[in-house]
């Protein structure tokens, strides 16, 4: 079976005044179909850093990149357009909401996108996120925590096959934390999504299947302690 | 990130002073917050210089246009003022031939100079040289001007503005000439050095043989295009050994004095026309509203520099959001704060005041070529090459720092006082949007009501002022009524822009996803695009309302000329060759029909604002009257007796105007020393001229007695080549070709020299929108840079390049056409008021307005170009590195 990702001898630096600064060496990973995968690791390691370049938003100095087995280092801007309307949804670590559109529309963005309507999973998604109340509030009216859950929204709205999460629950409560890992791991289970998710929280890596540690710019995969405790 | 390393910077150069004493320190010197705060902005222009860049570039265009105009106006102020033609503004009289003479006879000038009187004759008329080049001579005694000029320089007249100190003598006459053999009428023209140039280029100059010898003058004396030339030899070549055309006096005495010398010399005073002269007032007068329009412009393109300025430091002042509040949580004051921001405006006022008031110094050196012909070709006005004086700049600097001060404390202290604690500021500004929005709106509803009032009242209010002879009011108050619908305008357009979302949100073709973002976001992007879209809708309005009155007014010229001009050819032998020229003309069998045209200066009585009015009183044959005449109004009844031989007149449309004359009135006119009373029978068109003419009929012009000499005559000749006929007639009479001309020939020089009048009027209207463009540009441009991020946000989920391009272009589209829409309007309403109203009371022509499209959509279309560049400029930027940069980049 083909990895929805698989990435091969990355190298990443970035220029830091006069010198440049190595933040992923080497590194080399897969992702599966309907894998739940927590990436962990001390801050500034490079962890959005590696989401990025999977979701094409910044470019390897070397190595490949294969997406749903193609080689996205050859993707025109066409193929990615198409692979992050279709292929992928994204958490980002400053949420990045459509500021000009409310809670509504921004949730169903992408499905907009797809010329796709506002269907029952959408409903379905924003009970279990407690967005009910807000859905035709402006953005930046929201608080952190609940900005927090419109993202979470809008990358589940059209059950991508790959979701790159970053640190998803950073700025919810330990309920709201557990109810979208809950929803993130039946997603994973009834559409096959895979998701790798970046997290400080051990509370939340403990929901995934399996753990990666990225330090040194590489990754090593840990023994996973606990089984999800849904 | 980087700012939280400047706020660390900060903290090491304290500590560095000596940690203990820091705090206080703060306390001792409160510049000190306000010194550092400012070192910490020019960290944040460095590295974005563009900023900085846009700032200066709205302050140095608005300074430019303001400067060049000034140097304009106050250069031909001053020209005015000046002796432009040598001498003649100082003379106290001017005498002219009266009754409808030529010239005037040598001897009035000898018996005068008898009298004691410092005298300046003078012969002016058309000179053609063997090779058939034709000047125009203007003939004085040079040995008379040449003394009189060295005690004018050692007395400067008081009051008159003195040339600036190193400009040379203030008399062209001063140069070192060979006086001797000038006065024994020696072939020698005085040029100025540029025309010299021209015209030995071409050539040596001949005369029945003889060279003629040139000298060259420097330009600064303002000899402009003249050829001057002493008397003796003007007359040789003229051909007029007895005759003068004026003759000036000198001496400061009364009027009553100069009469009682008049007779005195036995000179009868009814032979003569008395000028007195006014030190370049008329003139000054008389180009008002010339220059008023070209200082309107001016100030329009300041205000649209001031927008672009305005634009840059808001746009800046959003980019510091975050630095700004950072420093206050590291202590710095409110006020300390602001007053670093207001210190860095300054600087960039003054820096950019400066190079734009040097760039609008050579700008008005480059426009005054144009300027000076216009007002030679319109008012006979001669300009002197300009001088600048430092005060301008003083007053340009003033001006925009005032400007921007006034415009930007408000938006900097809003900024600096936002409270420490919240993060989000969007929904208040909204609030302040809202707010704004609806003061503009009320304020434009009063303005524009006013504006109907004054257009409902204007008919009361005129005749009120004519009454009361005011009439130099009349134009004032026509531009009030024009500033404020251009005051008006602009003011409308915020809520405009603001309604524009909700218009297409209601309308139901907005799709969810790319489409009602595309609508979400102009909500956002109204507010701050308002200001530079109120520029451009400035700039286009004038800009087509412009363009709306040159072409009318050449339409109306070319329709009038047709009919004015009936006949094929034209020739004006002058006084002395006139009876012969009339004679051989009379049987020649290639004329079908000749007409008559006869002139004089006359005096009109008891009204308008002085007790006499000066008006040119022309006769012509009665068919030429019925045929030339193109009549606004007529009284039927007396438009008969007149051709029935009585005593009425036709009176042009300016007089009318100025003199607010009714048909059917009685005019008590002095006229060749006689006084006669004559009735308005219409009132004719009389488009270009703003000279006050009346027309009367052949007979009763021979009943008053006045000159049986015509002036000019007219030709007809059944389907002949009236080119080749009047070079014909030309040879045969013994004319120059500057005294004979078709009807071609005519109409071609009336449209060019319409075209040069308002081609001063045509560069700073276009300047007007380039300056409009570029603010538009600077606008959006900075806009389009400040979306960055939220057009990331878009492509981060999948919309493509295309797409975000196609969404700004529509948006871009829509906020330029908006304004577009409500320009063309407003234009309309200008131009309807240009034309109805400031052409018709400050000129007394009516024009037919004439709207065309095509200068509408090139004005639009500069506008979308200057848009689309805006666009395409960041969205290509954008598209040349990582998606990743513009995701981090600080969204607003
Ligand atoms: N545009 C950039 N320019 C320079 N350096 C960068 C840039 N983006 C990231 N870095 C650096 O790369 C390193 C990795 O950053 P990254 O954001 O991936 O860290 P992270 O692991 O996500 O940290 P955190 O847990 O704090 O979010 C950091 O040292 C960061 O400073
Ligand atoms: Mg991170």
């Amino acid at each position: 079976m083909t990895p929805i990702v698989a990435l091969a001898g990355i190298k990443k630096s970035f220029q830091d005044g006069s010198e440049r600064h190595l933040v992923l060496d080497g590194l080399t990973l897969a992702i599966h179909g309907g894998e739940t995968i927590a990436l962990t690791g001390p801050s500034g390691c490079g962890k959005s850093t590696l989401l990025n370049l999977i979701a094409g938003f910044d470019t390897p100095d070397s190595g490949d990149i294969h997406l749903l087995g193609r080689l996205a280092n050859d993707f025109t801007a066409r193929d990615w357009d198409s692979f992050r309307r279709a292929e992928l949804g994204m958490v980002f670590q400053q949420f990045n909401l459509l500021d000009p559109l409310d809670v509504r529309a921004n949730i169903h963005f992408p499905l907009a996108l797809n010329g796709k309507p506002w269907n029952g999973w959408c409903d379905t998604l924003i009970s279990r996120l407690g967005l009910s109340e807000l859905l035709s509030r402006p953005i930046d009216s929201l608080s952190g925590g609940q900005q927090q859950r419109v993202a979470i929204a809008r990358a589940l709205a059209q059950r991508p096959p790959l979701l790159l999460a970053d640190e998803p629950t950073g700025n919810l409560d330990e309920q709201s934390g557990d109810e979208v890992m809950a929803l993130l791991t039946s997603l994973a289970r009834e559409s096959n999504t895979a998701i790798l998710m970046v997290t400080h929280s051990e509370r939340c890596a403990a929901f995934m299947q399996r753990r990666w540690h990225l330090s040194g710019g590489r990754i090593a995969e840990r023994e996973q302690h606990r089984q999800a405790n849904v | 990130m980087s700012t939280a390393r400047a706020g660390k910077c900060m903290s090491t150069a304290r500590a560095g002073k000596g940690m203990s004493t820091a705090a206080q320190r703060q306390h001792h010197r409160p510049l000190h917050g306000l010194w550092l705060s400012f070192r910490v902005f020019l960290g944040h222009y460095r590295r974005a210089p563009l900023q900085a860049g846009a700032i200066l570039l709205g302050v140095i265009l608005s300074v430019v246009l303001l400067t060049a105009v000034k140097s304009i106006n106050e250069n031909a102020r001053s020209s005015y003022r000046e002796a432009t033609a040598p001498l003649s503004s100082r003379a106290a009289f001017t005498l002219l031939p009266a009754g409808g003479k030529a010239y005037l006879d040598d001897e009035v000038y000898f018996r005068l100079s008898r009298q004691g009187l410092k005298l300046m004759p003078r012969l002016n008329g058309v000179m053609t040289d063997d090779s058939g080049r034709r000047f125009y001579l203007d003939g004085i005694d040079i040995i008379a001007a040449t003394s009189i000029a060295a005690s004018y320089t050692s007395t400067s007249a008081p009051g008159t503005s003195t040339p600036a100190p190193g400009t040379g003598p203030a008399s062209p006459l001063s140069a070192n000439l060979d006086l001797g053999s000038l006065l024994t009428g020696a072939p020698v023209l005085l040029l100025s050095q540029s025309q010299l140039e021209k015209v030995s280029a071409k050539g040596a100059l001949k005369l029945k043989g003889q060279a003629i010898e040139l000298i060259g003058l420097d330009d600064a004396l303002g000899l402009g295009s003249a050829t001057v030339a002493d008397l003796a030899f003007a007359k040789q070549a003229l051909e007029l050994p007895h005759s003068l055309s004026s003759i000036e006096v000198l001496d400061n005495i009364p009027l009553e004095t100069f009469k009682q010398q008049l007779s005195a010399a036995g000179i009868d005073e009814s032979s003569l026309d008395i000028l007195q002269g006014d030190n370049g007032a008329a003139l000054t007068e008389l180009s008002g509203s010339f220059h008023l329009s070209l200082k309107a412009m001016g100030l329009l393109a300041f205000v649209v520099g001031l927008f672009i300025a305005y634009n840059g430091v808001r746009y800046s002042l959003m980019k510091r959001t975050r630095l700004l509040l950072q420093l206050r949580q590291l202590g710095v004051g409110q006020r300390e704060l602001l007053g670093a921001l207001v210190l860095e405006l300054m600087l960039m006022v003054i820096f950019g005041a400066a190079i734009g008031f040097a760039l609008g110094l050579w700008l008005g050196q480059g426009l005054m070529p144009l300027v000076s012909m216009t007002l030679e070709q319109v008012y006979g006005a001669r300009l002197l090459p300009g001088h600048w004086r430092p005060g301008w700049f003083i007053e340009a600097f003033g001006l925009s720092a005032a400007a921007s001060l006034f415009a930007c404390i408000p938006l900097m202290a809003r900024l600096v006082a936002t409270p420490l604690a919240s993060g989000r500021h969007q929904a208040a500004n909204q609030g302040f949007d809202v707010k704004m929005q609806r003061l503009q709106l009320f304020a434009a509803a009063a303005l524009l009501l006013l504006a109907l009032i004054i257009t409902l009242f204007e008919p009361g209010v005129s005749q009120y002022l004519r009454e009361q002879q005011l009439t130099r009011l009349l134009p004032l108050y026509s531009l009030g009524l024009i500033a404020l619908v251009t005051l008006a305008a602009p003011l409308l357009l915020p809520s405009l822009l603001a309604r524009l979302p909700a218009l297409f949100g209601k309308s139901g073709v907005i799709r969810p996803g790319l489409g009602q973002y595309l609508i979400a976001e102009l909500k956002v992007l109204a507010p701050p695009m308002s200001l530079a879209m109120m520029a451009m809708l400035l700039a286009l309005s004038a800009n087509i309302a412009m363009t709306t009155l040159v072409v009318s007014f050449e339409g109306t010229l070319k329709v009038w000329l047709n009919q004015r001009l009936h006949a094929d050819i034209y020739l004006r032998p002058g006084d002395s060759h006139m009876p012969q020229v009339m004679a051989t003309l009379e049987n020649d069998s290639r004329i079908s029909a000749s007409y008559r045209q006869y002139s004089s200066p006359a005096l009109l009585n008891g009204m308008g604002e002085q007790q006499q009015t000066r008006f040119r009183l022309l006769a012509r044959d009665s068919i030429s009257v019925r045929e030339t005449s193109t009549l606004k109004t007529f009284d039927a009844a007396l438009w008969q007796a007149m051709q029935a031989g009585g005593r009425q007149i036709l009176i042009n449309e300016p007089m009318a105007q100025k003199l607010n004359l009714r048909l059917g009135q009685r005019l008590d006119i002095t006229v060749g020393g006689k006084d006669v009373s004559l009735e308005v029978a219409g009132i004719f068109y009389d488009h270009g001229n703003q000279q006050l003419e009346t027309l009367i009929e052949e007979t009763l012009w021979q009943q008053l007695g006045l000159s049986p000499i015509p002036m000019s005559l007219a030709l007809s000749c059944n389907g002949c080549d009236a080119e080749q006929l009047a070079d014909t007639l030309a040879g045969e009479l013994e004319l120059s070709r500057a005294q004979i001309f078709s009807q071609q020939n005519i109409k071609k020089i009336a449209i060019s020299m319409f075209g040069r009048t308002f081609e001063i009027t045509a560069s700073l209207g276009t300047l007007t929108l380039l300056v409009a463009s570029i603010g538009l540009f600077s606008a959006l441009s900075m806009l389009s840079a400040s979306r960055e991020n939220p057009l990331a946000r878009l492509h981060a989920l999948g919309v493509s390049r295309s797409e975000l391009l196609l969404m700004s272009a529509a948006q871009m589209l829509l906020m330029v056409l908006a304004t577009a829409l409500l320009a063309i309007p407003v234009a309309w309403v200008l131009g309807y008021l240009l034309i109805h109203k400031v052409i018709l009371l400050s000129f007394g022509w009516s024009l037919t307005m004439d709207w065309q499209w095509l200068p509408v959509f090139s004005a639009v279309g500069a506008a979308l170009l200057s848009a689309a560049l805006a666009l395409a400029w960041p969205l290509w930027r954008q598209s040349r590195r990582p998606l990743i940069r513009s995701l981090q980049q600080e969204a607003n």
